[in-house]
């Protein structure tokens, strides 16, 4: 794909900048688009790309012709990203084309797109809503928890001779944890 | 003052005791990682092209792989070090708990790392809009650092996998160095850890075509640097 200007702008940036589709159709024309042409200070981060004056932008400025180009090729891999974008992957359409429920929430999010704004370039966003590792929940889980699962194992193969430590009768839950961070947070003095 | 805080306990005293991230062990640890690297871009291999990326016109990545040179050249070293005294390599299986939290601090430290850089430059992949599911996959498709130093191939096998076969070695000297003998549950768990390294290394230009470093997925470094290695050394304990 053309790398544009677009692309390469941080999406954060743009996050509120919309394509002018009536510019795109006819850039040479500045009389028709409906904006009123923006003060110099916000030029740089207004829509109107096919008139981009020499201060905004570092790089000698394109036709605007050869700009427009480039946007109707970003836009149109937009328009793509529901047929073949679909997670990258054609067992996610048939998963989709199997279950209408399912694909019917794809697309709603999809069209929507609360999640990101709609000019993104395709490769960068997953609207295809499926998620490997349980998704949010479960990845989240797995950041935290496998990093205690691994001091957990540490202190009864360190401590414990190898056998898996659980609550004792006489103790309640606090102290059993308490008894475990000891191992890991414990301070050795001097004196040891 | 100084012996309050744990990071600049000396290791006569944090032998053994709890898994405070020592400045031994951060020393140990990222010594270990700055000697693979070196050895990752400098001892001779061969280069592979990686799979087709879509958005990038198919373009295809270069991939350079010595990981079998730089697992004999860091055995070699390990070794002179440790019967030279210059390094002792039970300092290993003495230091576990810190090492592991060493590996775990820095694991979160270079994800977040890694998946801010994305998040600057633009060059994310695949977002979701869930950033914790976000985080754990990973914003960029091919870290690197230079042209060569590819960050998912080397956390793939030189930081978890040689450093489990050394965990193993150092246990396996510790148990000679103590009874005189190894026991042949250590033995046995040695052998495979060896085999498991030899072939990660040898193969290493098959890790390229296949599912790790599969444009599907964006992979994650904080899996790969912390998860894994505790993982893996948990499991050898």
């Amino acid at each position: 794909m053309v790398t544009t200007r677009s692309q390469s702008v941080s999406p954060r940036k743009r996050k509120s900048a919309a394509i002018n589709y009536a510019q795109l159709a006819n850039p040479t024309s500045s009389t028709t688009t409906p904006h009123p042409t923006p003060s110099p200070r916000k030029r740089s981060t207004a829509v109107t790309k096919s008139k981009p004056t020499p201060s905004s932008t570092k790089k000698p400025p394109a036709s605007p012709r050869k700009r427009s180009m480039a946007e109707e090729i970003v836009v149109q891999a937009d328009s793509h990203d529901d047929a073949e974008y679909v997670n990258g992957s054609a067992i996610a359409n048939r998963s989709a084309a199997k279950s209408p429920r399912k694909a019917a929430t794809a697309s709603a999010r999809g069209v929507s797109g609360d999640h990101k704004p709609k000019n993104k370039p395709a490769h960068k966003v997953d609207k295809s809503g499926k998620f490997a590792f349980g998704g949010p929940v479960g990845t989240g889980a797995m950041m935290i928890f496998f990093p205690i699962l691994m001091y957990y194992l540490w202190i009864c193969s360190t401590f414990y001779g190898g056998k898996l430590e659980v609550k004792r009768y006489s103790e309640t839950w606090l102290a059993f944890l308490d008894r475990m961070v000891a191992h890991v947070t414990k301070v050795p003095t001097v004196l040891e | 003052m100084l012996q309050r805080y744990p990071l600049f306990l000396s290791d006569e005293n944090s032998k053994r005791k709890g898994a405070a991230p020592t400045l031994s062990a951060w020393l140990v640890f990222w010594s270990y990682i700055v000697v693979e690297a070196i050895f990752y871009v400098t001892l001779p291999g061969i280069q592979v092209k990686g799979l087709p990326l879509k958005h990038e016109r198919n373009r295809r990545l270069s991939y350079y792989c010595n990981a079998v040179w730089s697992f004999y050249l860091s055995l070699v070293l390990a070794l002179t070090m440790h019967f030279s005294g210059l390094f002792k390599i039970t300092y290993i299986i003495d230091h576990y708990g810190s090492l592991m939290s060493v590996a775990v601090i820095s694991g979160f430290v270079i994800s977040i790392i890694v998946f801010a850089q994305a998040l600057i430059t633009g060059t994310e992949h695949k977002m979701t809009g869930y950033w914790v599911y976000d985080f754990f996959m990973g914003a960029p498709l091919n870290p690197r650092i230079g042209k060569w130093l590819d960050l998912k191939m080397f956390a793939e096998v030189r930081v978890p996998w040689f450093f489990l076969f050394f965990t193993t070695l150092a246990a396996a000297i510790r148990q000679y160095e103590t009874f005189g003998y190894v026991t042949p549950q250590v033995g046995i768990v040695l052998l495979g850890h060896y085999l498991y390294a030899n072939a990660c290394a040898k193969g290493e230009e098959l890790i390229v075509p296949t599912w790790y470093l599969s444009p599907l997925h964006s992979g994650s470094v904080s899996n790969m640097c912390a998860g894994t290695w505790q993982l893996k050394n948990s499991a050898s304990c």
